[in-house]
């Protein structure tokens, strides 16, 4: 059988698809963001010389790495209401729920980066006399940084692809409004396609770009 | 809130065949996955640059688009466009496997790559094939610096697998979603579920982690 | 009365079930060069570490200039700021230039001004021969330049004693000998050192004294002279001959 092809739905509903990428992309960039944040907080609780909280910071960083992002997202939609009494709007619990994950995933960055840096460095800067914050601040991070850099770019492309599962709770991103297109015009190959090539045309570069940045800072070694 | 898990604890074997879905489709999707990566490896690697290409569109493909987009085009579209009609366990298994091949077979190339050339120098003075220097040389070492990757692959591949809950697949997640409208205890349910994920994935990372120490290389 | 700048009671340091230190007791003068020898694992570098307490040892006591630094309210860094360490792997901090290495100590430790540690870190260099390579990155210098600009990184803080661990174990032959030149001007300037090394002959030229390590204790001790020819303990004979046989 030969299919026939309407890419005219696709292009009536194109704003309305425009408007899902703004969403997708306002999203990862504001989780990206809190991620960062929250997850040094983490880090630096795991690298503490206090045995309780490096426990509870492993806690947490498992905690999201050994759980489903899926599960995570509707378990974060309907419990944060119920604990902060607020009512949050679908994207507000997407980007919480996200902030979270991110932060569990770019402590580990964050703290393999820094672990990375010899022992050498460490004992070279103590034998001068310098503090633990000193060691931290002048010497491991500003080492530690471009080894970090290509993982948080991977792991960026990672949460762009992956905003499209809060389509799930409702957040009338890209892969939100192509299901809902799919179903409204009946044409499930066209919208599924264009939106399928809309990720890729964004990504593609960013993949490259991520690539580029693995090489510049693995030569540089 | 009041917390009530007894609901829960009512249905848990509605869940547990959840479970079985979920570790099944992961399961075979690997093993697919294994496979066809290693082709798509070879492939990746061949003589002819025509090839080489198609292996590199293949995998750029599958690695630059979210995996609920490919799941939903496979689920809906190709049905659609070629009239063929599968099961809603086939399409996962296919569009899971499709997914992780694509980056199996990355880990592969990379694998293989990271052999120094020493290493073939020394096979080929000594009077190997090229063939022979593949086999005898390069991969048993490659292999090992394969496993660790591997294993963290399987991890992402059997969380992503909740995903297939939203075509229908009557997995973990998706058993999870239809006891919470019956009984209306979601968050407990879910809360348990996530503690079943949990329990099945850290057995996992235990190993993956023994994996990277024992063959893990910097 | 004798100036005792580093005084060592009875010190004792195990990993795990590994005990590494058994009990080792030391005094070294002001402007004394202490060179310790021993066989790998006799716990020599063990020792030095102690010392700053970059390894925390077990028991026993540390005195510099008559202050105990074995307590635990010890303010380690202002301690550490008074005695050098050199590194067998030299340890240069790789995203900083061979002068900003040697400011890194004064301008972080000791809040020093830029203008004044740079001139300061630019005539320490000039020191130990590098006056021309001030502004190269430590992965563009050879494995005796980088080790030379450690030494001035350690001098910078102008140390009351210096610890120099293998300083020439990780360098090709060829570039041993202009890493001992500026230790042995080190020396002659009056620098109290303790240097554990494999290089007999810095050992015979300029130590004052030679402590020879096995198994966590001090087998003997004396002057270079009766150390390397007319060493009492057979342990001692046995191990210079066989690092003879080695450099052979």
């Amino acid at each position: 059988m030969k299919y026939q092809w309407h890419f005219e739905v696709v292009w009536e509903n194109f704003p309305i698809m425009l408007s899902g990428i703004g969403l997708t992309i306002a999203l990862s960039i504001l989780s990206m963001l809190a991620g960062a944040i929250l997850g040094m907080v983490i880090a630096l609780a795991r690298l503490s010389p206090w045995t309780w909280l490096r426990g509870l910071a492993y806690c947490y960083t498992e905690l999201f790495r050994t759980t489903p992002l899926l599960v995570q997202i509707v378990w974060v939609f309907y419990v944060l209401p119920l604990v902060t009494g607020i009512a949050f709007t679908p994207f507000y619990s997407g980007l919480v729920a996200f902030g979270l994950n991110i932060a569990a995933f770019m402590a580990e960055i964050y703290r393999a980066g820094i672990t990375s840096v010899g022992q050498g460095q460490t004992q070279a800067s103590l034998a001068l006399g310098m503090t633990n914050a000193q060691v931290m601040r002048r010497i491991l991070i500003p080492q530690a940084v471009t080894r970090m850099i290509p993982p948080i770019g991977t792991m960026w492309i990672s949460l762009f692809k992956d905003t499209s599962l809060v389509s799930a709770i409702g957040v009338t991103e890209l892969m939100y409004q192509a299901r809902f297109l799919a179903v409204d015009t009946y044409r499930p190959v066209e919208i599924f396609t264009v939106c399928a090539l809309i990720y890729f045309v964004i990504t593609f570069p960013q993949s490259i770009g991520v690539n580029w940045l693995y090489h510049k800072y693995r030569t540089r070694e | 809130m009041e917390w009530n898990f007894a609901a829960v604890f009512e249905h848990l074997g509605f869940l547990m065949a959840g479970a079985v879905i979920t570790v099944q489709v992961s399961i075979l999707s690997m093993i697919i996955a294994i496979v066809l990566g290693l082709v798509i490896a070879l492939v990746r690697m061949a003589p002819l640059a025509s090839l080489r290409i198609v292996a590199s569109v293949y995998i750029d493909i599958f690695r630059s688009t979210p995996l609920l987009a490919q799941l939903v085009w496979i689920y809906f579209a190709f049905p659609i466009l070629t009239g063929i009609r599968v099961s809603p366990f086939v399409a996962c298994t296919i569009s899971l496997s499709l997914y992780a091949s694509a980056y199996l077979a990355e880990i592969y190339r990379a694998g293989i790559l990271s052999i120094s050339s020493g290493q073939r120098h020394a096979g080929l003075a000594l009077g190997m094939t090229p063939r022979q220097v593949l086999t005898r040389v390069v991969l048993p070492q490659a292999v090992t610096r394969m496993l660790p990757p591997m294993g963290s692959q399987f991890i992402t591949l059997f969380k992503d697998s909740a995903l297939v809950s939203l075509v229908t697949l009557q997995d973990l997640m998706w058993s999870a979603q239809s006891l919470a409208a019956f009984t209306l205890r979601t968050v407990e349910v879910l809360t348990v579920v996530a503690i079943i994920y949990m329990a099945l994935t850290i057995p996992q990372a235990f190993i993956v982690n023994h994996l990277h120490r024992r063959f893990g290389v910097d | 009365m004798a100036d005792v700048v580093v005084r060592v009671e009875d010190l004792h340091k195990s990993f795990d079930d590994l005990e590494v230190l058994k009990g080792v007791s030391m005094e070294v003068q002001r402007g004394e060069v202490v060179v310790i020898i021993g066989a790998s694992g006799s716990g020599k570098s063990t020792f030095l570490k102690c010392l700053n307490r970059l390894e925390e040892p077990n028991r026993g006591r540390i005195f510099l200039e008559d202050v105990e630094i074995t307590g635990q309210k010890t303010d380690l860094p202002k301690v550490r700021r008074n005695i050098g360490m050199i590194f067998q792997q030299f340890n240069l901090f790789p995203h900083m230039s061979a002068i900003q290495n040697v400011m890194e100590g004064p301008r972080t430790v000791l809040r020093m001004s830029g203008e004044r540690a740079r001139e300061h870190a630019s005539q320490l260099l000039d020191k130990v021969g590098l006056s021309d390579k001030l502004d190269v990155k430590p992965g563009q210098l050879s494995g005796g330049q980088q080790q030379r600009v450690a030494i001035a990184r350690a001098l910078a803080m102008e140390p009351k004693v210096m610890l120099f661990d293998e300083v020439t174990s990780a360098l090709d032959p060829e570039l041993v000998g202009e890493v001992l030149t500026v230790m042995k001007q080190l020396a002659d300037e009056g620098m109290t050192m303790l240097v554990v090394t494999h290089e007999m002959q810095f050992g015979e030229r300029v130590a004052d004294r030679v402590v020879m390590f096995d198994e966590g204790v001090i087998l003997e001790e004396g002057p270079p002279e009766k150390i390397f020819q007319r060493a009492e303990s057979e342990r001692t004979r046995r191990f210079l001959n066989q690092l003879h046989w080695e450099g052979e």
